[in-house]
């Protein structure tokens, strides 16, 4: 690692060089230097008690381990096995063959491996005599149960969702794809955090070179700490500056196992439910997990509702400025007339008072978000009462702007993931007010072209090229959603091995 | 570069704020002393939410052009009078007589102003006494009354459907002449109505008369694809019954030919009607009675029409029915030897109707009223 030169950052590099010794005594005081004052590490001695030569020493921190299989596993047996003399040759290997019952054993004789052991959870037994020590794997952290996914729910579907242990995580895939091709590769990213990051995929329908990708990217990455999976997200997305998702990321693991069935890539990361899957298409954003345990029909229509929303949440503000600023004759007479009326008294302009109002919208929205359940309330009233009405009778704002603004927030609400609509509202109000309509088709093409130009992965985000003509077999999973008996192939671009059913309905 | 040139050479630059234009809904353009005299009403800025805050207000002023006194009423009215919205423009008789094409140039050359805008005249009154209404009522606006009643207009069949554009066109072309609808108004009890009815006859851009609405009926029978209207036959049967007619569909068809003795024009008219009122106690549904008012209507209808092509051609010589275009289609060749002289032609053509009435319906009754003995 090039970093190796600065042992600031790389602080356990350090140990590289310290042979442990055979005397026990030196090696315990070894590893006491090494934690020093943190008072967590427990340093636990004991002897057999049939064999004077036997002392050993257990090293472990408190909380992180499952003590009762520790102390009936580990130290129980040694206490109390019968070592025979000539099987002194090699203690070690009699106790890790012989007296401990445990299943991850691991033999080694690097400090390194010793340090990362012990704080991963794991028991260390030192043995006097020997140089090198038994790694025996003890964890037991609290991790939270398995539970619905808050920001995810469904009416049907399962009500499983990630927690922040990634074996749980593995383990809830796992049972969902009950195959020898579904590939686990963990790497350890973070030089202090060291988060174990695992790489998910099926062998056969995933694309090699994305995997290899993906692999790539992630060895490039070095940085101190991965908290979430956001920071890895960042890392490795294409399209950096742009405010689309290029990797997508879910709480539910029947999604995560419906993309990798679909050549997509996980990876899933310790310490966070949020797993990310790639590569991401636009058209993502507007699909969910219910649309495909519900009738098809239901689905396409909800899925359609999606889609006129985007267009809502985007577009409604930016028309309201055109036409009220640029092309009064093309809206009813009557309708002209009231927001003529509403309009009377206002002060500011139509383009600021709808800004002021998609950026308030916002900070009611922000404030929900953040706020502790018991003040909630609080601020609904404040946000509908005081920002809607009254600001409406006192004439700052004009009722029309106040339709607009929530029309344009609850359309918002049925793509929550889509978090950029924010920005490409006040794009297309600005364009529309500089130009009026003219102006929003300007930002709208604008907006269809950047979108065009994007890729995951190699990917084209839009599916605009590379799936061949728009023939029905290609767009049976965009727009709508065809009868599962229906969709025989998986997703074109995606995956390798495109045969999905072989029924012949 | 490319940017800057669109956005400042396609006309785009426009922003302006809707409170700043006062919306006109209707005009009304008299003459006086040789200068123009427009009136307007406009929407009163005042602020509101409901639709019955909606007021209006009404400006007047002369000029030797109509733009000269529309530019002059934004210093009476204190904004831009905003025109897209205008619904409908009320033209006087005398300006109508003298000449309606200066009058109607600006409405047509004007960005501003819609051709989609209803073409009225006033009958035997100044057209600003009808814009004036809106002054008698706080929540009358005479631009939307004016509207309700042209949308409407199918179902009445007492005057004719007739926008700037196609009153414009008709004025130029030579197959056709202009008419437009009269408005006046009428007092009763106390209360003033404004009252569409009737049809004024164009000849040229010159008023030359007028169609009462009984006339109007079989005129738009000739003119236009007539879908509703209603008929009233009186005096059916012993105990002397009206019985009035809803018109559903008619089926025309038109043949000019030209023969030894001049120009023909046959006119065949099938009326699919239904009974829709019969008050009286005669059974009109009996097939005896139902065939003597069938052919009693036939043969008024037939007169009517005839009645109203004569009155036309020999009063006012205007080819508002279209038969200039009848013949365009069905004889181009003659069409075009005639040319100029199309007049002529409109006033030698012996006009023949056929009138054939089918009842399909009686209802949701059968029977009339029956009386307890």
């Amino acid at each position: 690692m090039e970093g190796a030169k600065n042992p600031q950052v790389f602080d356990t590099d350090c140990y590289n060089n310290i042979k442990l010794s055979t005397v026990l005594e030196e090696n315990i005081n070894t590893i006491k230097q090494i934690f020093t004052s943190d008072e967590t590490i427990i340093f636990r001695k004991f002897d057999s008690m049939n064999n004077d030569r036997i002392k050993c020493c257990a090293i472990y921190i408190d909380a992180m381990i499952h003590k009762e299989l520790m102390e009936e596993h580990i130290i129980k047996p040694i206490i109390l096995s019968n070592f025979t003399e000539d099987s002194c040759s090699d203690i070690l290997k009699v106790i890790e063959h012989k007296v401990i019952f445990s299943g991850g054993i691991n033999r080694t004789g690097s400090l390194r491996e010793i340090i990362d052991g012990i704080l991963y959870g794991n028991t260390v037994l030192l043995l006097n005599e020997s140089d090198e020590v038994l790694i025996i794997n003890t964890i037991e952290w609290k991790t939270r149960s398995i539970e619905e996914p808050v920001s995810e729910n469904v009416v049907r579907g399962p009500r499983e969702g990630f927690n922040e242990s990634i074996e749980t995580n593995i383990s809830l895939i796992r049972r969902r794809i009950i195959s020898p091709n579904l590939k686990f590769v963990f790497k350890k990213i973070g030089v202090r955090t060291k988060t174990r990051i695992c790489i998910c995929y099926i062998n056969g329908i995933a694309q090699e070179p994305i995997v290899k990708e993906v692999m790539k990217r992630l060895d490039e990455i070095n940085i101190d700490g991965i908290l979430e999976s956001g920071y890895i997200e960042e890392l490795i997305r294409d399209e950096p500056l742009s405010p689309f998702r290029t990797i997508g990321s879910t709480e539910r693991p029947d999604i995560i196992a419906a993309k990798l069935l679909e050549g997509r890539v996980a990876v899933l990361c310790d310490g966070t439910p949020e797993a990310l899957t790639l590569p991401f298409l636009f058209l993502e954003y507007f699909q969910t997990n219910e649309d495909y345990y519900n009738n098809y029909i239901l689905s396409s229509v909800n899925r359609l509702l999606r889609y006129i929303a985007f267009i809502i949440t985007t577009s409604v503000p930016a028309l309201y400025v055109a036409l009220i600023n640029f092309n009064q004759e093309l809206i009813p007479t009557q309708l002209l007339i009231s927001i003529s009326l509403a309009r009377q008294g206002v002060p500011f302009p139509t383009v600021l008072e709808t800004l002021l109002m998609i950026v308030t919208f916002e900070i009611l929205r922000e404030a929900g978000t953040r706020i502790p359940k018991p003040i909630g309330s609080a601020v609904s009233i404040v946000g509908a009462l005081v920002l809607g009405d009254a600001a409406v009778n006192a004439r700052i704002i004009s009722a029309p702007v106040v339709i607009v603004t929530a029309l344009t927030g609850i359309s918002d609400f049925l793509n929550p993931k889509l978090l950029s609509s924010f920005v490409v509202r006040v794009i297309f109000v600005l364009f529309a007010s500089i130009l009026g309509l003219y102006g929003y088709m300007f930002s709208v093409m604008g907006l269809g072209l950047f979108l065009m130009g994007m890729r995951s992965f190699g990917v084209p985000y839009m599916l605009n090229i590379g799936i061949g003509p728009l023939t029905p077999e290609n767009l049976k999973d965009t727009a709508v959603r065809a009868p599962w008996w229906l969709m025989k192939t998986r997703p074109r671009i995606i995956a390798k091995n495109l045969k999905r059913q072989n029924n012949n309905r | 570069m490319l940017c800057f040139s669109l956005i400042t050479n396609s006309a785009c630059w426009n922003y302006r704020e809707m409170e700043d234009a006062t919306i006109v809904t209707a005009a009304a353009v008299d003459k006086a002393n040789g200068k123009y005299i427009l009136t307007v009403e406009m929407i009163k800025p005042s602020p509101g939410f409901k639709e019955s805050d909606v007021q209006t207000v009404v400006f007047s002023e002369d000029g030797r052009t109509l733009f000269e006194a529309a530019r002059k009423l934004i210093k009476r009215a204190g904004r831009k009078p905003y025109w897209s919205h205008n619904m409908a423009i009320v033209f006087s008789k005398p300006v109508a007589e003298e000449g309606i094409a200066p009058a109607i140039d600006w409405f047509r050359r004007d960005s501003e102003t819609r051709s989609t805008v209803w073409v009225f005249i006033s009958k035997d009154i100044d057209a600003k006494s009808i814009v004036m209404q809106s002054l008698t009522s706080a929540r009358r606006i005479v631009g939307i009354e004016l509207n309700d009643a042209m949308k409407n207009q199918q179902i009445s069949m007492r005057f004719p459907k007739v926008d700037l554009r196609k009153f414009r066109t008709s004025i130029s072309s030579n197959n056709i002449s202009a008419s437009a609808p009269l408005v006046d108004l009428e007092s009763k009890q106390g209360k003033t109505d404004i009252v569409v009815s009737g049809t004024a006859v164009f000849k040229g851009d010159k008023l030359v008369g007028e169609l009462n609405e009984i006339e109007t009926l079989p005129y738009l029978m000739l003119e236009e694809k007539v879908k509703k209207g209603v008929i009233i036959a009186e005096d059916v049967g012993e105990h002397h019954t009206n019985v009035t007619l809803e018109i559903f569909n008619i089926k025309k068809q038109l043949t000019f030919s030209k023969e030894q003795e001049g120009y023909n024009l046959r006119g065949y008219f099938n009326i699919t009607t239904a009974i829709e009122e019969i008050s009286g106690l005669d059974d009109v549904i009996d097939d005896k009675l139902r065939a003597e008012l069938i052919q009693k209507q036939e043969q008024e209808m037939k007169v009517r029409l005839e009645e109203v092509v004569k009155k036309v051609q020999t009063q006012y010589n205007a080819d508002v029915f279209g038969f200039g275009r009848i013949i365009e289609v069905q004889n181009p060749k003659l069409w075009k030897l005639i040319g100029e002289k199309s007049e002529s032609i409109f006033e030698n053509i012996n006009f023949q109707a056929e009138v054939k009435i089918d009842i399909k319906g009686s209802g949701r009754q059968s029977k009339p009223v029956k009386i307890g003995e």
